[in-house]
This record gives structure tokens, sequence and C-alpha cells, in this order.
């Protein structure tokens, strides 16, 4: 081993190059950004359009569809969604993922640029945005006081947004409730009738009234002078002096038919912080920027602002997502230094060795402080799944140098000095330690390249592996060698003279551990000579461990106690701001009891909600203070809220790579509403009743009550009304139309024209209302009542309308309370396929549901390209095509034990487990290697097979024990899943544990006698003939 | 005059060396990576069965002292060695002229 002759002929040379790989590696530490999650591109662009005024329907028709048109034929579209509601188009178009989320995001906006001319003019222009997983609120804050909500919601929005907006990584600031500023013109609907005028002429008059129009230079002999006309109002009141009209040349004032007054805006939105009314601000991140960071620095912000504002002014941290990335960061670095000083404990016990445990230890931080490097330069964060991948590397980085320590401390034992046992036992061991790594490599590589989502999601745990234990490598055979040959020494004669409790634990484990190497001995012996007894056993156990599969559960991935969870509201169709508060209210009561609620958030309306839609976010003590976990918390809530009227109550689990929706989730698509809704309303009772769901609803929502203006065209016509200007006419005078802006210092407020309260609250209301007609009668305009050209009705009209792939689609969703996902989904299926469905209609299971079918596939698939790479490096190492087999059939032996441990942990079977099923594939092939490599070594010596076999299995049980019981130890803090967020990774660390000890004890017997097996198959004619064209000849 | 031909372990260089200086003898030729089998020694072939290779020193003694001297250091020095597979060897034969 050319490497480790240099490096312990030249230490200095040597440990130079750890020392620079140690300076760089912090260095890089120092640079690497701290996330939850890595930030994975998924090609996903948002259509956002406004047509205020329009109920669903019209929104479906006039802009959801005709922008389904446009995008469709884009390159690489994977599939379309919308949601039609009031007042909102939202088109989602999915990409294929290799994709370029950019340049998919400009083709969009071309296609849309292109029938702009064709979308309603009044729409506000559509919003194109890149789908971003990190442009969710990072952060969110309340402000309250003892002020109004009205200067409280501009002192928010003056200062404090525009404080936080300008930190460095913040993208956006967005407020949520609070009351802003409005001038209010009402209007009486009598009066204006009488001065024969139309809301038209008064939002005109407004708006033309107020203006500052730059005339220009006058050059007065030398000087120029700035031409300015000063028509802007200086104060709310001027308004009433607006003349609307000059009928017989008397003015008409504003005053004169309504109101003026500096109000506050219909409030779509509202946020209370336990019960307390406040305003919101929700703080988003730019995209690659780092969460820990700006939340650091938005929190310094507030500690000054804190000083400058009002004493009375109260700025409240609601959410603040750093908190758990660090807690979570912490307690994986807890993992790791835990589970790495319990592998020195297994490493100190059996070589009891003080040096050479400090050693073997050292490759530990060597690696994981070099596997940063690359981790910087692949722009890595440290987020779950790279610090994951630390984690579970800790028990393998040590690996390499136990097993080349172990070899040179028994070469010491046989009287060779430090530096002689240095030499020959790294040639001696350097290529199986190579092969152990490189099969791991090998196992790790298709992990991180897996397709999919979740294969982009492990792409940074699967690399991070890889190149930590190609350092360890490296480190074995540069750092381990060099220090055994210059510090190393034999310990045992010390050990037997000072008898003190410790070395008497020693010096017993380890005689323990020889009695055990010559029972194991005899063992051994004994399945050689009883080779179908140990195969039929195996074959036996491995059948078992099937069955035991089918006892678990499947989940996408394990639900983490995030100690916050989200109650969603959905008020009835038409209900209030108030109504929707007050049930609110309700629901916040019942958290504020709870001693485990540390703080209620509400909002309603926030981002793209409608006022019947409130997410209620309970923050909850931390999970070591409190005896529940958040879902038996949920639980119980669950039951309390069944008696709250007038809302569909639900729970959101925080978002996880799974996202943050209801877990169940079933996409009904048809053509047909009505058949549709009846399709829809079949499986959402099939959802119900599944054993474990809970919270099922659907997308189709009640029905909104909404009034109904039918004009009659030929009426309208005769009487010279013009279908676009009665709608926007009935627009202005019922929601209004902000006709110009107001500017009070440097703010700029807008100045809104609408009937007056009492003019607009019923349908009467409605009939009263009156239209200008273009045509006159003599020279005199003449107003028609809306009664006249159109009939008003009331009906019942969908809240929204979903489509999927140009379709329309109802969506069936639901939470699980005491099921697993995948359980649950099984049972719907086998109903939904018993439903007769029309052609052109279908049931999908999509969401979390559909990406762990797509997710268990691609992990299967990477599962056998893992086995297949692991056979190319093992048939590569042993130049044998054979002798890869006999190794490889500890793998089988390995699930016994990972399903056993996932049952006994009471985990189900997730992305994150069949992880560690693929890791344990690596792992188990490592103490096959040791024993088949030392075999081949010993018949190439001129033993038999027997001999052989029956020598190597005790010669190599010691460095097997030492790096399984490494693995297994350093993998206990991740097992047993205390931390923050530490359930997400549990149940790899129980897979791998449950492998390595089933598969290790089983190989122990397994490999040698299927190798002894198929040696003799090799002396069958056929298959002889196979493996002597390819294999080396052994006696 | 004498010749010997001293046949070790790689990993044993620094012991034959150390003996040499010991002696005084600061004249030698080196072969390096030489593949060697004996009937007691081990084989060091530089095969994954035998890994390592021997060297070979060669040491022409005009005086026979000197050798006597080194003979009795190198049985010293396979006392210290536990392997049987790494004892050193010395192969003595007569030398007749050095020019």
């Amino acid at each position: 081993m050319k490497l480790a002759d240099v490096s312990i002929k030249r230490p200095v040379f040597a440990s130079m190059m750890i020392f620079a790989l140690i300076v760089l590696g912090l260095f890089s530490y120092l640079k690497l950004n701290v996330d939850l999650y890595p930030d994975v591109d998924i090609p996903f662009v948002v259509v956002t359009t406004a047509l205020p005024g329009a109920g669903p329907e019209q929104i479906e028709t006039d802009v959801t569809k005709k922008i389904e048109d446009a995008v469709n034929p884009v390159a690489g579209v994977d599939y379309i969604q919308s949601t039609s509601q009031e007042n909102l188009s939202l088109v989602v178009i999915a990409f294929k993922l290799e994709v370029d989320g950019k340049s998919a995001a400009q083709d969009c906006r071309e296609k849309i640029a292109a029938i702009r001319a064709d979308l309603p003019a009044e729409i506000k222009d559509p919003v194109i945005q890149r789908y971003d997983a990190q442009s969710l609120p990072i952060f969110s804050i309340t402000v309250s006081g003892n002020k109004s909500p009205k200067d409280i919601t501009t002192l928010t929005k003056d200062v404090i947004k525009k404080r936080l907006e300008n930190i460095p990584g913040v993208g956006s600031v967005d407020l949520v409730g609070g009351a802003e500023k409005e001038v209010q013109i009402e209007i009486d609907a009598a009066r204006l009738q009488a001065y024969n005028l139309s809301i038209q002429d008064v939002i005109n008059s407004v708006g033309s009234q107020n203006v500052e129009i730059p005339g220009g230079n006058l050059t007065e002999g030398s000087r120029q002078l700035l031409l300015r006309t000063m028509g802007k109002y200086k104060n709310v009141e001027d308004f009433n002096k607006v003349i609307v009209a000059s009928p017989n040349g008397k003015p008409v004032y504003l005053s004169d038919i309504g109101n003026v007054f500096d109000g506050i805006k219909e409030q779509t939105s509202l946020t209370r912080v336990n019960g307390k009314i406040a305003v919101g601000l929700n703080i988003i991140k730019q995209s690659g920027s780092n969460t820990v960071k700006v939340a650091k620095e938005v929190n310094r912000q507030l500690d000054i602002l804190r000083k400058e504002l009002p004493s009375d002014i109260k700025i409240n941290i609601a959410q603040d997502n750093s908190i758990f990335i660090k807690d979570s960061v912490n307690d994986v670095i807890f993992d790791i230094f835990y589970g790495g000083l319990l592998a020195v404990i297994v490493i100190y016990l059996f070589l009891a060795n003080f040096r050479a445990t400090i050693i073997s230890a050292l490759a530990l931080p060597s690696s994981i402080i070099a596997s940063f490097i690359v981790m910087y330069a692949l722009n890595f964060t440290l987020n779950m799944m790279s610090l994951l991948a630390l984690s579970l590397a800790v028990g393998l980085l040590i690996d390499d140098a136990i097993v080349v320590i172990e070899n040179i401390y028994r070469h010491m034992n046989e009287g060779e000095t430090a530096m002689e046992a240095a030499k020959s036992a790294s040639n001696e061991i350097g290529l199986a330690v190579m092969a152990t790594t490189f099969t791991i490599v090998a196992v790790f590589v298709p992990v991180a390249f897996m397709p999919g989502i979740v294969g982009r999601f492990f792409y940074q745990f699967g690399i991070t592996v890889s190149v930590a234990v190609l350092v360890s490598l490296f480190v074995a055979f540069t750092l381990t060698p060099m220090l055994s040959s210059r510090w190393l020494r034999r310990e045992d004669e010390e050990l037997k003279k000072s008898r003190n409790w410790f070395n008497n634990i020693l010096y017993y484990f380890n005689h323990f551990f020889e009695i055990l190497n010559s029972k194991y001995g005899l063992a051994l012996k004994w399945s050689l000579l009883h080779r179908k007894t140990v195969v039929f056993g195996s074959i036996i156990i491995f059948i078992f461990s099937f069955m035991l599969m089918g006892l678990l559960g499947t989940q996408f991935f394990p639900e983490t106690d995030q100690n916050q969870f989200t109650v969603t509201v959905l008020a009835a169709p038409g209900s209030s701001l108030e109504q929707t508060s007050n049930i609110c209210s309700q629901i916040e009561d019942v958290l504020s009891r709870r001693k485990e609620v540390e703080t209620v958030l509400t909002t309603i309306g926030s981002g793209n909600d409608p006022i019947t839609t409130a997410r209620i976010l309970a923050k909850l003590v931390h999970k070591k203070d409190r005896k529940l976990s958040d879902k038996e918390i949920i639980k119980q809530l669950r039951s309390q809220f069944k008696n709250i009227p007038g809302a569909e109550i639900a729970f959101l689990p925080p978002g996880g790579p799974g996202g943050a929706e209801k877990p169940v989730s079933i996409s009904v698509r048809g053509d047909d509403q009505t058949k549709l809704t009846i399709l829809a309303e079949k499986v959402e009772n099939i959802v119900k009743s599944t054993k474990g769901t809970v919270d099922v609803g659907n997308s189709l929502e009640l029905s909104k009550p909404e009034v109904r203006i039918k004009i009659d065209r030929e009426k309208a016509s005769d009487l010279g009304i013009n279908p676009l200007l009665l709608a926007s006419a009935v627009r202005s005078m019922v929601d209004g139309f902000v006709t110009t802006q107001f500017q009070e210092g440097d703010e700029q407020i807008d100045v809104r024209v609408r009937l007056k309260k009492d003019n607009r609250t019923n349908l009467n209301d409605l009939n009263m209302l009156s239209v200008k007609s273009t045509k006159k009668i003599g020279n005199q305009d003449f107003l028609v009542p809306l009664s006249d050209v159109a009939s008003i009705d009331q009906g019942l009209g969908p809240s929204q309308i979903k489509r999927y792939s140009r379709q329309k689609e109802i969506r069936v969703s639901a939470n699980l309370s005491d099921a697993l996902l995948g359980n649950a989904l099984g049972d719907i299926t086998k109903e939904t396929s018993k439903l007769k469905l029309e052609p052109g209609y279908s049931i999908n299971i999509v969401g979390q549901g559909q990406m762990q079918g797509e997710a268990f596939m691609n992990m299967i698939l990477t599962l056998i390209l893992a086995i297949v790479f692991v056979y190319i490096v093992l048939a590569a190492q042993f130049d044998s095509f054979i002798h890869p087999f006999s190794i490889m059939l500890a793998l089988p032996m390995s699930i016994i034990g990972a399903v056993l441990f996932l049952l006994i942990f009471g985990s189900a079977m997730s992305v994150i487990a069949i992880v560690g099923i693929i890791m344990l594939m690596g792992l188990v092939t490592k103490n096959g290697i040791l024993l088949v490599d030392f075999t081949n070594v010993l018949r190439d010596r001129g033993l038999n097979r027997f001999d052989a076999l029956s020598k190597a299995g005790p010669t190599r049980l010691r460095p097997i024990l030492m790096t399984t019981l490494a693995m297994i130890f350093g993998m206990i803090p991740v097992a047993l899943g205390l931390g923050e967020g530490s359930e997400f990774r549990a149940p790899m660390g129980q897979a791998v544990i449950g492998g390595l000890v089933t598969s290790t004890l089983l190989t122990l017997f397994v490999v040698p006698v299927v190798y002894s097996i198929l040696d003799d198959l090799g002396e069958k004619k056929l298959f002889g003939l196979i493996v002597r064209l390819f294999s080396k000849k052994k006696k | 005059m004498k010749i010997a031909f001293i046949i070790y372990h790689e990993v044993l260089e620094d012991r034959i060396s150390e003996a040499l200086n010991g002696l005084n003898i600061d004249y030698f030729t080196e072969w390096e990576n030489v593949k060697g089998k004996g009937h007691k020694t081990g084989a060091h072939l530089g095969t994954r069965p035998y890994p390592g290779y021997n060297c070979v020193r060669m040491i022409a003694f005009p005086e026979e002292q000197i050798l006597h001297q080194l003979i009795y250091k190198i049985y010293e020095l396979n006392e210290q060695i536990e392997k049987d597979d790494d004892k050193i060897r010395l192969f003595q034969m007569p030398l007749e002229r050095i020019v």
C-alpha cells in the first residue's frame, strides 16, 4: 500500500495532509449555510390572476381555461392544476423534474403575454412566479398595542415592515390583518337618483379633480420656472367640494349626495394572538439565503425596534422556524458526538489499548471535518439530510481505521515493532479495506441519484456519506498507520500487572471474547459439516421475515413532533369575516385552556385565502416539557372541536418533505360537474368509512349562496344599457371603486367610491339601483333602474372550481389518526375500484400517497442498482464471478433484523426506513468481504477449504464484531429518536441496527457455508465450466 | 575474504540498518522489493496471500571478525522476532577478489 508506506516514511508530510484537510474543512464549515431541508428546485410555475368581483364560474371560463390552454403547449409540462375561486384564478403548471424552473417560468410568461388581449380587460396583470418551497414564511411576528387598529397598522406598515424588508436575505414581508387607511366616499342612492346622476359620474369627477400634472418649464427672461397644476386635495374634507355635475349651471357638490370620511379598508383578513387582535407580518426569505442568519438578523432588528417604538407597542414573535432548525441541527450534532463516543468505547473494550483507541478515534473528526470541504464546494447546506448522512456515517467512518489498527495491533502481538506492524498490516489489509469502502460508495451513489422529488432530497445525503467514507479511507491509509508506527505500543502486559476495576472490566471482556471466539470456531466447524441445516434454517428465517413484513405498515415520511400544529377552519360559504372570527374564537378558547399550548396565532384570509378560511397555529411547549405528543393532543382536540358548528375544522400537519397537506388526497376527475359531485360524494363516503381517517373533506366545499343579475339583452339594448357598463356600475356601487389616491405625508391612501351601506345590504336595494343609459331624452341623460333591464334571483354556486390536467376535479382529503398512509390508501383503493366509472371519469391518488408510491418504486430500483454495484465491486475485488454471491447472500439476512427492529420500535416502512435498508446492503457485505478475503488468502497459502474457512472465521471475528458494534453503538442515538425532529431519522437507525445484528450473527455462519457450497458447485460439470472459465482455481 | 547476503522482510529495514550501524558497517549493496520464500521463513511474494517483499543486502568482508560480529547480531535479532515468517537469513560465501 503505497500511500501507507509514504505516510509511515514521511510522518510530517502525512500530518500536514490531514492538517490541511482539517483547516480547509473547518473553514468550509464556517461558510456552510444552515437549513431544514436541501434546496430542491421543483419546476412548478404558479400563475395568479385577480379579477375583482368575479365568481368562480366566471373566473374559470374567462381566465383559468384560457391560461391553461395557453401554457399547455410549453415543452416539458407534466400536468396543470387550477383553482378558480371568488376574485382569483390560480393555475399551477408542474413541469417534469429535468426542466429548468427559470426557463419554464419565462416560457409561461411569453405564452400568457400572447393571450393577454383575450383575457378580460378588468383583470389585474397575471403574476407568474416560480414555485419556491423556500418561499414559505420563516418568521412571523405580531404587533399589538393600546393605539387604534388603524394607527398600529400604519406603524407596522410604515416602520416595522420597511425595516424588516431591508434585511439582507429577506425576500418579502406580508402584512396580515390590521386596518389599513382608506378615504371612503359613500353615496346616497336616492340622492344620486334625484340629481339624475350615476355612480360613474361620481367616480369620474372625484378622479379627474384630484390631479397634479407637470406643465413643463416657463422661461421668464434668464430664469426657468417649473410649471405645475396643483389640483390635489390637501385634506379629506376637500373631497366634499368636488363638483359632480352642474345641471342648469347649478353645481352639485359631493357633499350633496354623500359623505366623505377618513376610514379603514373593508377588512378581508384578521390576525389575533392569544385572543387579542394584532397586525401580523410574515417574513419570507429569498431563495438560497440562510434561514438561521435571516432569523438572527430579524431578531436583532426587532430588539432595536422595541427600543425605538413607543413602550405600549408590543412586538411578539409568533413563529420562528430557525429555532426548530437550530434545535434539529444541534440534536444531530449531539447524535454524531455521542454516537462517536459510544463507537470509541467499543473499540477500547476490544483493543484494551488507549493509544490504539485514540488513533482510530481520530479518524472520526478528521473524516467529518474534511467532508465539509466537498459539501461547501458542492453548495450543500447543513440540513436534516446532510447531517443525517454524517450521523449515520459515524459508525462507518471509524470502520476503516478499526480494521487497519486491529490488524496492526495483531501484528504487534505477533512480535513486530509498531513501525514494522504498521507497514506489514497496512499492506495486508489494504485491499479488503478498499473493497469495503467502495461497496459503501457503490450503495450510496445510487441513493444520491435516485429519481423523483424524493431522490432530489436524498442527493445531499448520498453524496455526503460517499465523500465521508472516502475521506475515512484516506485517513485509514495515512494518519492511522503513521500514528501507529510512531506512537502505538502494546499495553496488554500493563493490563495484566495493574488490575484495578477498570482494567478488570477490560480483562474480563477480552477473556469473554476469547471464549466466544473459540466457541464460534467450534460452531463454525459444525455449520460447515451441517450445511443443509444452516441453509434451510436461513431460508426459513428469511421467509418468516417476509411474513413479518406484512405486519409493517407503510408511510411516506415519519411524522415529527415540531412543537406546533395548525388548525384549519373552513367556515360555511358566505360567512362573513365576523362569523369566521367567532368560530375561531371558540377554537382559540379551547386551545388556550390547554397547558401544553404556549401561543395561539389566528390568521383569517391571509394570502389568497378567502375570509371563510382561517388558520390557527398552536405553538406547544417543548416536547420534553409535556406528557402528550402533538398527535395525542390533536386527537383530544378533534373530539372537542366536533361540537363547534358552522365550519369544517381540520388539522394540518407541519410541512415536511411531504408538504403541509392532509396525507390522504384523492383526485376525482371528469367533465360534468354534477356527475363529478356525485362521484366525489361516493369517494368521500368510502374515505369516511375507512378505518383511521379523520377530518375528511372535499375541495368542492359547500355551495356558496349567490345573487345573480341576469340581463335582458333586448330590453337593455332598447334602453341603451351596455351590459359591460351595467356590470361595472353594479360592482362600483356594491364593492366600490378606487378612483384615486390621497396623499397624506409620504403615504398614498386609496379613495374608494361606493354606495352607503344602507343602500347595499339586501336584494331590494339592488332592484333600486340605477344605471345611466347611453341614450338621451332630449338633451338630458336618463337613469334606468336595474329591475327594468335585469332580473335578480338567488341561487347556489360553487365556492371554488378545481381542475387537474384541464379536467374538472374534486379533491377528497383526510387526515389519519392511529393509521398509516399505505394501509389507509390500500383500503380506500380496494373500495373505489368497485365503483363503476363512466368514460372520462377517474379516481386518482395524489399528494403524499402518489409521492409515496413513486418514491417506493424508485427506491426499489435504487436498491436493485445498489446490489448490482456491490456485485461489480466484489467481483472486481475477488476477481471472480462466483465469490460475490457467497458474500451477497448476507444481504437478505439483514432484512430480517431490519423488519424485526422496525416492528419492535413501532415504526412503519417509510422512505427513511428503506434508505436504511439500502444502506445495509453496503454495511453487511463488509463482514463477508473480511471473511472471504481471508479464506482465499489462507487457501492460496495452501490450506484446504475446510481449514481455511475454520481459521478465517475466528481470525476475522474481532474486526467484524468491532466494526459492527461500533456501527450499532454509533447509531443508537439516532435510533432512539430523542432529540428535536429525531422521529424523522429514527427508523433509519432502527432498520440499520436490526439489520446489522441479524446479518452479522447469520453471516458468520451462512457466508462460509454458502462459500463452500458454491465451491462444490464449481466442481460440477456445467456450473463448473462457467466457474472455471472466469475464476482462479482454488485448491 | 567473505561475502554475506542478508535477506530480510522489508519491514525490518530499520532493525538491519541499526545493527549494521552498530558494527560500523557502512558499506553494502542493497536490493529492494525482492521476492522470496524460505524453508522455515515465510514467503514474501508481493501477492495477496503472501504480501510484502524482502530486501537483500550484499556486504563484502575483507576481515572475517566483523562478519562474525554481524552473524552474532543476526542471531540476537532473530531471537527478538517472534514470527518465524519474518526471521532474518544470512548466507555466507567465500569471496575471491575485490577489485
